[in-house]
């Protein structure tokens, strides 16, 4: 194997699993998230080389991601679905609660516009700096900031959300 | 990050669980693969759309003759602003684009690189031509080049084959890769040195990547080869 496949095969083993769940904060969806993960990376392929030059291929595969997520919701070729009802949140057993919080949280992000949704998923869950967010979404740290306070703000009043929040903290 | 970020961040965490099926590099490949395959075959029911509606619109228009029959295409001939050469553009061949400026002989400039004459020949195969001083032979001056097409675009280090040829006359080597090393995508790299200017013509069709369309694309690119004539 030469030195770019090489480098493209490590980089898609080590990065595979983080990105299929960044993708599926923001697509709900296991099939699509994949998807769009691969997507992502078909687009990095043929740029590999320079990416590393002059990127930093994470930051890069990610702004494609996000990108990729961000025209399929312009076209609409799946449409956004909100969530059916919520399991009751006294559901007993390690299981249940694990999808009672999967459906409350896709849940409370998809009340969110899709930036806030994007910024919240990258600073709060990968735990990008907010430079690198700003760098992924090409905006202004400033965008990045008040956006992500706009997307905190909102999930504060999710009194499910706050909920789970609260029992976490019991 | 405070608290109520940290809470967040560990719902997410236990949101997005683990993802049931693994992305592989393989797969991502083949994707690739399929996409070129789909484009391709989207370009051609284009052009076959296109040249079906012609004769329609021209008939609409009241021009249902058509242009006067001109015999032969006449022959074009164009003469590179940098690199001292001319081309008598073969049928279905055309000139993309000149080089905005003189390559420097370094590296092993692309299609895209704004140092090379690109043409594009029949079914999307295209050409394009850098040129430089240098102080080698042919036989080394072909090694440089497959040295350095490894380095830049990820070539195997041994060409698939290496020819004799002409170019304009002047003793020339073809070589066969593919670019990546094992992706099938064949890239042709022609080379001559013509009174101490070294020559790499590089060839490969974007669009088309089956196995079948390579013969179709060797031919065109020996036909756009016997068409240069090296100044001087």
């Amino acid at each position: 194997m030469d030195a770019k496949a090489d480098g493209f095969a490590q980089f898609v083993e080590a990065r595979q699993r983080a990105l299929q769940r960044t993708a599926w904060l923001l697509t709900g969806d296991w099939a699509l998230a994949e998807d769009l993960v691969q997507t992502a990376l078909v687009r990095s392929w043929p740029r590999w080389e320079r990416i590393k030059r002059r990127d930093d291929p994470e930051i890069y595969v990610r702004r494609a991601m996000v990108n990729s997520w961000a025209s399929w919701r312009r076209r609409r070729w799946w449409g956004e679905q909100a969530a059916g009802t919520v399991p009751d949140s006294q559901a007993v057993g390690d299981v249940a609660t694990e999808v009672a919080v999967r459906i409350t949280v896709q849940r409370a992000l998809r009340s969110l516009p899709a930036r806030q949704r994007a910024v919240l998923v990258l600073r709060v869950f990968d735990d990008l700096s907010e430079a690198q967010v700003a760098q992924v979404l090409d905006c202004a740290v400033g965008t990045v900031k008040a956006t992500l306070a706009h997307a905190m703000a909102r999930l504060r009043e999710d009194p499910r959300l706050t909920g789970l929040m609260d029992r976490e903290t019991q | 990050m405070n608290g109520v970020d940290r809470q967040l961040r560990d719902l997410l965490e236990t949101a997005a669980g683990e993802p049931p099926h693994r992305v592989s590099a393989e797969a991502v490949r083949r994707r690739v693969i399929r996409r070129r395959v789909v484009e391709f075959a989207a370009g051609a029911v284009a052009v076959a759309a296109i040249a079906a509606l012609i004769p329609v619109g021209i008939g609409a228009l009241g021009h249902a003759h058509g242009p006067p029959n001109s015999g032969p295409a006449a022959a074009r001939m164009v003469t590179s602003r940098h690199y001292g050469y001319t081309e008598t553009l073969p049928a279905g061949w055309r000139l993309v684009t000149q080089a905005k400026r003189q390559w420097n002989g370094k590296g092993a400039p692309g299609d895209g690189d704004n140092v090379v004459d690109l043409f594009k020949g029949p079914g999307g195969v295209e050409a394009w031509v850098v040129a430089a001083p240098t102080s080698k032979d042919l036989a080394a001056y072909a090694t440089r080049t497959v040295r350095v097409a490894g380095a830049v675009h990820s070539c195997p280090k041994v060409p698939q084959s290496n020819r004799a040829i002409t170019i304009g006359g002047a003793p020339a080597r073809v070589l066969d890769t593919q670019c990546p090393a094992g992706s099938g995508f064949l890239v042709e790299i022609a080379v001559t040195v013509h009174h101490g200017i070294g020559f790499a013509i590089g060839s490969q069709n974007p669009t088309g990547i089956t196995p079948t369309d390579q013969p179709a694309d060797r031919a065109a690119f020996r036909k756009f080869l016997a068409g240069i004539r090296l100044q001087r």
